[in-house]
């Protein structure tokens, strides 16, 4: 333990220095890049040690499941300091009812809750690493424990096993299901150094081996990151276990509400057989027939992959076997009656129907007959990439007509691939490589569907939904934290967390995936607010896949950290938007990889702690005008910190390539902008609600975090305190020395006179005087060493308060920053008149 | 013979015995009988007098043969054909060379086609280019043409035709019979004929050749006198340009190659040098049954076959791309069983050493480059699958299946990489028949290829096999998704404007449907078990990574006119690799065993000169990372490279980022991976590299670390000189040192130790004194760097 918290205070260090948001366009927050271990075990009790920017003085940890409990680690009331708690230690404590799985935790800090980090909970024991970067130093792997490690750079950690010959064990070394950065990369060797296998990418960007042992040895199994990168936001779980392995399920999916029957392929099986000669790797699958009920309820742990592949409606399952779970496989809630798709023919399928198909052989090309009606739109998706198999397919529609000599012809009408678009952009990357279609039929009658896989080299496992239903209005909506650079050429993304500074603003990005044929207009509303905090609603047009919400903080609203959530309602449907979040920083998304998720939960901070440093102030939220009207705006600037140059005033949230704008010189406290709602090529107003903000950019004179300087300060004066009266007390201490040392002599000297009689009462005395000069002796260096304790602390305090002052001096910042919401409301032309 | 120039070569061949003929062409006598028909020149050519009959007698030695010959149309003027008459007088002389007229922009104002391969193109610009300056129909000699050809004009290519030369008078003929391109119904040639193909023959030798053109209408042609003629190694033989070969002194096979129009032909000659072969060991299997059948035929004695350390060390180095471990070393020269050396060759093959250093080897001709920081990934991935295809021994022609037609994302099918390296479809199929089939065809993208059959169009419908590769963005930065479009696959020949459907080398195209991916029938094609290029293209190249030469060499330029020296060895190799279920394993097992790969690099009085017939061990200078990875193994050190954990191996390197981060292995010569061939790969010795390895810093550092073998050595207090320097020749050489080696090195260390002289010494030294374990370890390090700096060292032998 010593060695891990060692390195967990070196790590710390590194972030308070390091840890900045690369892309330095909004303010500082609190970032929990990592907490270690990355882990616990169902029912125990761990100490873990958080990292990450401006976390110095967090309070707590809050995770997504309330069986998952923090406690803070105590610190004890010293001479000069009262007890406390240590900031980066806490005690995590998993209850014995919380199902294994991936969860979320946040800190708690000054100015709010961070952006969410993941953490595992398992029913294996767990273990922390030591440094282990040699096979001499190699350290045990005991079976069926949990290994917490992270990839240093350029560096490979080896762990022992001692296995029996014939002995099978499933090696994984998750990595991307916790976050890291890390892509892990696992070998095992034997004794002599023989490389028996290696493995990477086979879950997700997660390695997974599965080795029987070819005799009785101690194998060396190697853990690094492929491209031998590493740092404390490269953590890792290993584990070599004889419990049951999931590599895929087939059916796919189940109708919700009943019990199917489902063929799981997988390792260690209990029961299971091989023969089917399905393979993943060099291992063939066994492969067992169970019974699942399908709840259609979904589960509560995290579910990983990309953003587009958790959004698949569906639930985890999990094969127990000897009292151990197997990894968790999800199955889809199937979306309309399920058909079993048949290989090496044309099949003929009713509407609506999902059917179950797979890409037997590289390239593989299925063919599909249905009817359709000419005034009855269809909806066709197929499922591939988003239930994680290496598919990439592509979907054509052909119309069937047959000529006046009895022969079939074929027209093709529509295709697709890749649906979907990537509304995340760089910043938070969505990308679906499956393929959909609303499909109108030009006619009723025949149709065929042609399923072609682009990328995938086939096989058993290379599975896909095919669903054909009637057009339904529905959706599925996503939202980030998120932030507008100041930069244009900026490609930095930060983890960002939901943070208003009194009275200012923070935004939510949402993004629409609309399915079933919805083409519709979303209103889009934020609930939870505290007091205080205000969203009005904004509407997501039909031809628009993305918004941003901006919450506005007021100037009285008080500090405020919980859970907010986002909802779309377009007729009758209403969704609440999924939280997302990305999983680590990045400095340029042209050479560095940014991954988006899910997230369990949307927190939001107010923190009256600090003021926004610019506050916009327009003068009204709400205007009305007529079509073609124009609208000026006029808005204050509050400035809590000086301003560098001018400061750009621009439109934010119209459809405009160039907003209209305004520039401010540096000492301006207020402006107006115009803005024109008149039909042009690029803003093609229609009369209704016109919502957007105000977006301000400039640079800064921005001092951060003030208040630590105060609370430095005032430690600082207490601790000057307590040293001025150890001072007092050693000056009287070392004065009532002299009289004691006076009466001494006396005594003394009238012992030297004294008679024999009275010389045993005068003896006494002496004793007495001298024990007396002892004691104020012994006070008077006690006093003067106290002095000395009370001068160092008071440097230590004097020390933190330069490093206060130092990290708040003023430093030019590029900011951007956005005012509440204003809604114009344009109303139609009154009729002209007859006549005029 | 038909009409009055018509030409016929004669070709005489006395046979003394079996084996042994021998060219009498020009040696014999001949008559004709009735005379006045044809006259026979000295050197055996038949030129036309007369419509007639006749027959022709030649006597040599005593013996006498007879041929019939018929002239027609003697006296007729026979309409010449551009195409098949003069454009190959152009080719002859070298006049529409690449160096000369040419070259795509042309000589001094004048352009020919490359060649002669567009004679359409040639006609123009002869006849109406420049306003036909070039002729002058009134007076042909007076062509400016000819002038300039004759040299009678300045001509910066000098005097190419004589007044007196049939060529120079078939252009004249040509010129009066009014420029004319081709007569009606002129056939074209489908194939050429050389006569004889292949000759036993022996140094110093002439041997005439004759080359017949055989035409779309059935008739054949003589094309001896207008044919082009070079050699492929000059110091074995030369050619004129009548076709008459002259053999030289060195023996051993060598090849004339023969081209008319676009259409190639080969003769090829052995030259024995006729020692006797009384040494051949007991051959091993089908390598030493060809190799030694050769030698025997040849008269080229063999070398002795190597000793256990030598064959240790090379094996390792050429199996394992490292230097056999001190352990290793003595184990194996105390082993006393027979078969060692075989079972040494399956432990070296068994061990990941192997993967990782084959690994480099595929991974620098499938060019697995980083351009960029954020490559890595990539190019690792790329280099891990090819690393663990060896590993398992996957057969090879599913490895290039799975190369060859790869689609998806990297995480999933790294081989995808090879696209981001090599972008357009014309690299793309260039490197896949270059690297797989051996077949360079570069040259038949802009004209038919000069050395081959290959035209445009085989190079175009090879194109189409890549026509379909998409592209779309990946999850990751510098990544792609890579997959087979939708529709027809198809390239375009720019010249003729068609457009060609996917075509194997050789074979007609094929029809796909819009869905299937050509590149899967490309590599159905290429892995069939009958296809001629894939196999032996594979077992060449290994061939040459063992012996340091292809059986055809360079390894990847097999074509027609580049004959292997051992082609039933050739075929043989390559049907056994099939046979095997193409287990390259197998086939690294079959050479390593073979006598032949484990004879000495010693040279016995026979054979030094030999370089292409294998009586011996050609000794080559050890690949960069080997080197350095031996160095690092002698002086105990580790190389840190950027990125890579301590303690990796330069063999183990994934991509080409290395070669610019280390100066030792550039100058050693590790290739940039640029290049879809192995001889990027440099394996010269220069005086950079001397100098590196007796002057830098470098390795000074790893000879004087406080870690270094040498302050290993001194701190074992156990051992004694002899032991250490017996221990240093072990790790250098994979063998014990001779006494007198023992000696000189005993000796070196005595005197280094002996205290010098104080008079000698300067200031410094005598204000700092070396301490004793300098005095003990100083020594050492002089006696490694001298062992590093040996040709023991430095060359796989």
């Amino acid at each position: 333990m010593t060695c891990s918290r060692y390195r967990a205070r070196i790590l710390l260090a590194a972030y308070t220095i390091f840890g900045m948001p690369l892309a330095s366009a909004q303010l500082p927050q609190p970032d929990l890049q990592t907490i270690f271990p990355q882990g616990a075990q169902i029912g125990q009790t761990v100490e873990v040690t958080i990292g990450g920017a401006d976390l110095g003085e967090a309070t707590g940890l809050l995770f997504s499941h309330p069986g998952i409990t923090c406690a803070q680690i105590p610190v004890e009331a010293t001479e000069f300091y009262p007890a406390g708690h240590k900031p980066v230690n806490y005690r995590v404590s998993v209850a014995p009812d919380v199902p294994p799985g991936v969860y979320e935790v946040t800190a708690r800090t000054r100015l709010g809750l961070t952006a969410p980090r993941a953490f595992a909970v398992g029913t294996m024991p767990e273990k922390i690493h030591q440094t282990n970067h040699s096979p001499e130093s190699a350290e045990d792997l005991p079976l069926n424990t949990v290994i917490n490690g992270h990839a240093d750079a350029s560096a490979v950690d080896h762990y022992k096993l001692d296995l029996k010959q014939g002995q099978r064990v499933i090696i994984r070394c998750d990595a991307e299901v916790i976050d890291s950065r890390m892509d892990s990369t696992i070998s095992i060797a034997d004794s002599s150094g023989h490389e028996h296998k290696r493995n990477r990418d086979t879950i997700g960007r997660d390695p997974l081996l599965d080795f029987t042992a070819p005799g009785d040895d101690t194998y060396l199994l190697r853990v690094h990151d492929f491209t031998f990168a590493g740092g404390a936001q490269y953590p890792y779980r290993v584990s070599a276990s004889d419990a049951p392995h999931i590599d895929f399920i087939d059916p796919p999916a189940g109708a919700p509400g009943t019990t199917g029957k489902f063929k799981i392929y997988g390792r260690n099986l209990p029961g299971g057989s091989t023969g089917e000669g399905v393979r993943l790797g060099p291992e063939e699958l066994e492969s067992i027939e169970v019974d699942i009920p399908v709840n259609g309820h979904g589960t509560p742990e995290l579910i990983a992959g990309p953003v587009h592949t958790s959004l698949v409606a569906g639930m985890t399952w999990r094969l127990e076997a000897n009292g151990k779970k197997s990894n968790p496989v999800r199955i889809g809630f199937a979306a309309a009656p399920v058909i079993r798709g048949e290989e090496g023919q044309e099949q003929e399928i009713p509407v609506p129907c999902e059917t179950h198909g797979r890409f037997e052989t590289k390239g593989d090309l299925d063919h599909y007959r249905f009817d359709a009606r000419k005034d009855q739109p269809l909806w066709i998706e197929c499922l591939a990439t988003r239930i994680r198999t290496k598919s990439d397919p592509v979907l054509w529609i052909d119309q069937i007509t047959v000529n006046d000599k009895g022969v079939e012809q074929f027209k093709e009408i529509a295709s697709n691939d890749d649906s979907g678009g990537t509304p995340g952009g760089k910043t938070f990357p969505i990308r679906n490589r499956d393929c959909a279609l609303l499909l109108n039929p030009p006619a009723d009658g025949r149709y065929r569907l042609r399923l072609h896989d682009y990328t995938g080299r086939g096989g058993s496992h290379a599975l896909y939904r095919l669903i054909i239903r009637p057009v339904a209005p529905d959706f599925d909506l996503v939202v980030t934290p998120w932030y507008t650079a100041s930069d244009k050429a900026a490609k930095g993304v930060s983890r960002q967390a939901a943070l208003i500074r009194q009275g200012g603003t923070t935004l939510l990005r949402v993004f629409s995936m609309r399915r079933n044929g919805f083409r519709d207009s979303i209103k889009l509303s934020v609930a939870g607010l505290p007091p205080g905090v205000s969203c009005p609603p904004v509407i997501l047009p039909s031809d628009r896949d993305t918004a941003t919400l901006v919450l506005h903080g007021s100037m009285e609203a008080a500090t405020w950290q919980g859970l907010v959530t986002v909802t779309g309602r377009s007729g009758e449907i209403e969704r609440t938007a999924r939280a997302g979040t990305i999983s680590w920083s990045i400095g340029n998304w042209d050479t560095e990889f940014t991954r988006a998720r899910l997230s369990q939960q949307l927190p939001l901070s107010v923190s009256a702690e600090e003021k926004e440093p610019i506050i916009i102030q327009p003068a009204q939220d709400r205007y009305e005008i007529e079509l073609g009207g124009k609208v000026e705006i006029p808005f204050k600037l509050e400035k809590a910190m000086g301003l560098k140059g001018d400061f750009t005033i621009a439109v934010s949230g119209l459809p405009h390539s160039k907003p209209p704008s305004v520039k401010l010189k540096q000492d301006a406290g207020e402006g107006k902008l115009a803005l024109t709602f008149a039909r042009s090529n690029e803003f093609k107003v229609e009369p209704g609600e016109w919502t957007f903000s105000l977006r301000g950019s400039g640079t800064i004179k921005y001092r951060h975090n003030l208040s630590a300087i105060e609370i430095a300060r005032n430690q600082e004066a207490r601790i000057a305190g307590l040293e001025k009266t150890a001072q007092e007390e050693a000056a009287r201490a070392k004065a009532a020395i002299e009289p004691v040392r006076k009466a001494l002599q006396e005594a003394e000297k009238n012992l030297g006179a004294a008679s024999d009689d009275a010389r045993a009462a005068l003896e006494k005395a002496v004793a007495e005087k001298k024990t007396q000069l002892q004691e104020a002796e012994k006070m008077a260096k006690d006093a003067e060493e106290k002095v000395k304790r009370a001068g160092a602390a008071k440097k230590i305090a004097s020390d933190r308060l330069k490093q206060a002052n130092d990290q708040a001096k003023e430093k030019d910042r590029k900011h951007a920053t956005h005012s509440k919401l204003i809604t114009v409301v344009v109303k139609p032309p009154p009729p002209k008149e007859p006549g005029k | 013979m038909t009409g009055p120039h018509a030409l016929h070569q004669l070709v005489l061949t006395a046979r003394h015995n079996e084996v042994n003929d021998l060219d009498a062409t020009a040696l014999a006598s001949y008559s004709v009988e009735p005379a006045g028909v044809v006259k026979v020149e000295g050197d055996g050519l038949l030129r036309v007098i007369a419509d007639g009959e006749a027959t022709i007698t030649a006597s040599y030695e005593g013996a006498s043969l007879t041929r019939q010959v018929q002239v027609s149309r003697a006296g007729e003027v026979i309409p010449i054909s551009f195409p098949n008459e003069v454009v190959p007088i152009f080719t002859r002389h070298g006049c529409n060379s690449g160096g000369c007229h040419g070259k795509a922009e042309g000589q001094n104002g004048f352009r020919l086609s490359l060649l002669g391969y567009e004679p359409e193109d040639d006609h123009e610009y002869l006849v109406q280019e420049a306003r036909g300056r070039r002729i002058f129909r009134a007076s042909p000699r007076h062509s400016l043409l000819l002038l300039k050809g004759s040299g009678e004009l300045p001509h910066e290519g000098g005097s190419r035709l004589s007044r007196d030369n049939d060529d120079y008078r078939t252009v004249v003929r040509w010129i009066r019979q009014g420029l004319p391109y081709r007569p009606e119904n002129d056939p074209s040639v489908q194939q050429l004929v050389v006569e004889p193909q292949e000759r036993l023959t022996h140094a110093k030798a002439v041997q005439q050749l004759r080359v017949v053109a055989h035409f779309s209408d059935g008739s054949t042609r003589d094309v001896t006198r207008i044919a082009q003629y070079e050699t492929n190694d000059e110091e074995m033989a030369t050619v004129n340009g009548q076709g008459l070969v002259t053999m030289h002194e060195r023996p051993g096979s060598t090849s004339i190659m023969i081209r008319f129009q676009e259409h190639v032909g080969v003769f090829r000659a052995t030259i024995p040098l006729g020692a006797p072969v009384d040494n051949l060991p007991t051959p091993a299997n089908l390598v030493d049954e060809r190799i030694f059948a050769k030698l025997l035929t040849l008269g080229l004695p063999p070398s002795l076959l190597s000793d256990d350390a030598t064959f240790l060390r090379r094996v390792t180095i050429d199996i394992a791309g490292r230097f056999p471990s001190l352990e290793e070393t003595d184990s194996f020269l105390t082993e006393k069983d027979a078969d060692k050396r075989a079972r040494k060759i399956d432990q070296l093959l068994v061990g990941t050493d192997y993967a990782d250093y084959f690994a480099g080897k595929w991974a620098a001709i499938l060019r697995n480059k980083r351009t960029s920081a954020h490559h890595a990934r990539g190019s690792f991935a790329f280099h891990s699958w090819i690393r663990d295809a060896l590993h398992q021994n996957r057969p090879y022609h599913k490895f290039v299946k799975e190369f060859v037609a790869a689609s998806g994302e990297v995480g999933e099918n790294p081989p995808v990489i090879w696209y981001r390296t090599v972008k357009d479809s014309k690299e793309q199929l260039q490197d896949v028949a270059q690297i797989f089939l051996g077949q360079r065809l570069q040259c038949a993208q802009c004209h038919h290829h000069p050395y081959e059959k290959w035209s445009q169009d085989d190079y175009y419908g090879f194109q189409a096999f890549f026509s379909k590769v998409g592209r779309k963005p990946g999850t990751q930065p510098g990544e792609e998704i890579i997959f087979n479009k939708t529709g027809k696959a198809s390239a375009q020949n720019p010249r003729s404007g068609r457009s060609l459907a996917p075509k194997p080398l050789g074979e007609a195209e094929i029809e796909l449907t819009q869905h299937q991916d050509p590149r899967d029938s490309l590599a159905d094609w290429m892995t069939n078990e009958k296809n001629p290029f894939f196999a032996r293209m594979l077992v060449n190249r290994y061939w040459k990574h063992f012996f340091g030469r292809g059986l055809v060499d360079p390894e990847d330029d097999m074509r027609v006119t580049n004959p292997p020296t051992h082609p039933a060895l050739l075929d043989d190799l390559a049907r056994n690799f099939v046979e095997s279920g193409y287990d390259l394993k197998a086939l690294i097992r079959t050479i390593c065993n073979s006598k032949t790969y484990q004879l000495s690099a010693i040279p016995n009085e026979h054979n030094i000169g030999d370089r292409q017939n294998y009586s011996r061990f050609y000794p080559r200078r050890l690949p960069a990372e080997i080197l350095l990875d031996g160095i690092n193994a002698v002086t105990n050190s580790k190389e840190k490279f950027n990125g890579q954990p301590q303690g990796v191996r330069a063999v183990q390197l994934p991509d080409d980022q290395f070669t610019k981060e280390s100066y030792f292995l550039s100058v050693f010569g590790r290739p940039d991976m640029n290049s879809a061939c192995e001889c990027e790969r440099a394996d010269d010795v220069n005086l950079a590299q001397a100098l590196h390895l007796v002057n830098s810093t470098n390795i000074r550092n790893k000879l004087a670390s406080n870690d270094a073998r040498a302050a290993l050595l001194v701190k074992d207090k156990e051992s004694n000189d002899e032991a250490r320097i017996s221990e240093l020749y072990r790790r250098a050489f994979s063998r014990p040192p001779g006494p007198e080696e023992l000696a000189i090195g005993l000796d070196y260390l005595n005197r280094k130790r002996t205290p010098p002289d104080p008079a000698t010494l300067s200031e410094e030294e005598k204000k700092k004194p070396k301490t004793p374990e300098t005095v003990e370890r100083e020594p050492y390090e002089d006696l490694i760097w001298a062992l590093l700096n040996t040709k023991e060292f430095l060359f796989n032998h």
